[in-house]
């Protein structure tokens, strides 16, 4: 199998990471309009057609710790659950963006056969502090929502009970992607080196 | 850079152009003119045994270290 260069696994790639990229920017748009219909409009009416167009009429939910936890609209007193989830989608959605972009760039230059390029390393980097900022960021809007969703939402007998913290496993991921980067400009630095070798 | 690469001088001495060096020792001609605009950061030994097989000299003819701007020589 051929890894770099026209027809290859890396153009291949490149096609998915393009399609992603723009089904990104699609959901991003997607909570842009839900966040401004529930905080534009009236919030009965627009939970009202939430209700109608939802799967079985659930709109709140989340994943943890194995567990898929889905709540009925009724349960939520006011918008700002709902509002909050979206805000922490969308900063979710716009980390991922801004690593598809620089994986779009890499691959566009694996695409044209350009290996250690010096712009590659520098965008790697570039998404190992983009990891690590998303993971603050993640858990900062994740606890916002939280809150939001402990203030707004009222089941009965059950309490909830907003937690903040970081993943250390995605935290070691964006360490050693910077690692990778810094790896990738020595080559790139010895690549430029060699060029100069007759 | 305090080594100073020789090689047009040299080519003139012996009437051999860099086209016809490049056929002759194998090399491209992009890279021989690095090396003869000086902006080479290293040589093979079998470059140097190349260029200097075919014009006929030493690889002292073609090197040469000046002394830097400090004054060590």
């Amino acid at each position: 199998m051929q890894y770099f260069g026209k027809k290859s696994f890396s153009s291949f790639l490149y096609v998915l990471i393009e399609i992603a990229w723009y089904l990104g920017f699609a959901a991003i748009a997607a909570c842009g309009v839900v966040f401004g219909l529930v905080a534009l409009n009236d919030p009965a009416s627009v939970m009202a057609y939430l209700k109608g167009t939802q799967v079985d009429g659930y709109v709140l939910g989340f994943r943890s710790w194995g567990l898929e936890v889905r709540m009925p609209l009724s349960v939520m007193a006011n918008p700002t659950p709902l509002l909050s989830m979206m805000a922490m989608v969308a900063v979710r959605l716009c980390v991922i963006q801004a690593i598809v972009f620089q994986l779009k760039r890499i691959l566009a230059g694996l695409r044209d056969g350009q290996l250690f390029r010096e712009e590659d390393a520098r965008r790697v980097r570039t998404i190992g502090i983009v990891v690590l900022v998303g993971i603050v960021a993640n858990g900062l809007t994740s606890l916002l929502a939280g809150i939001a969703a402990g203030k707004g939402i009222h089941i009965e007998g059950a309490s909830l009970r907003a937690i903040g913290g970081i993943d250390l496993v995605e935290v070691l991921a964006g360490l050693v992607i910077l690692v990778l980067g810094e790896l990738l400009a020595q080559a790139a630095a010895m690549r430029a080196d060699q060029e100069l070798i007759v | 850079m305090a080594i100073k690469v020789n090689l047009d001088r040299v080519l003139l001495e012996r009437g051999v152009s860099l086209t016809e060096l490049s056929e002759r020792v194998g090399l491209t001609l992009a890279n021989l003119s690095i090396l003869k605009g000086n902006k080479a950061k290293a040589v093979r030994f079998s470059t140097l045994d190349a260029i200097c097989r075919e014009l006929g000299c030493q690889p002292g003819d073609i090197l040469e270290r000046e002394a830097e701007a400090g004054g060590r020589a």
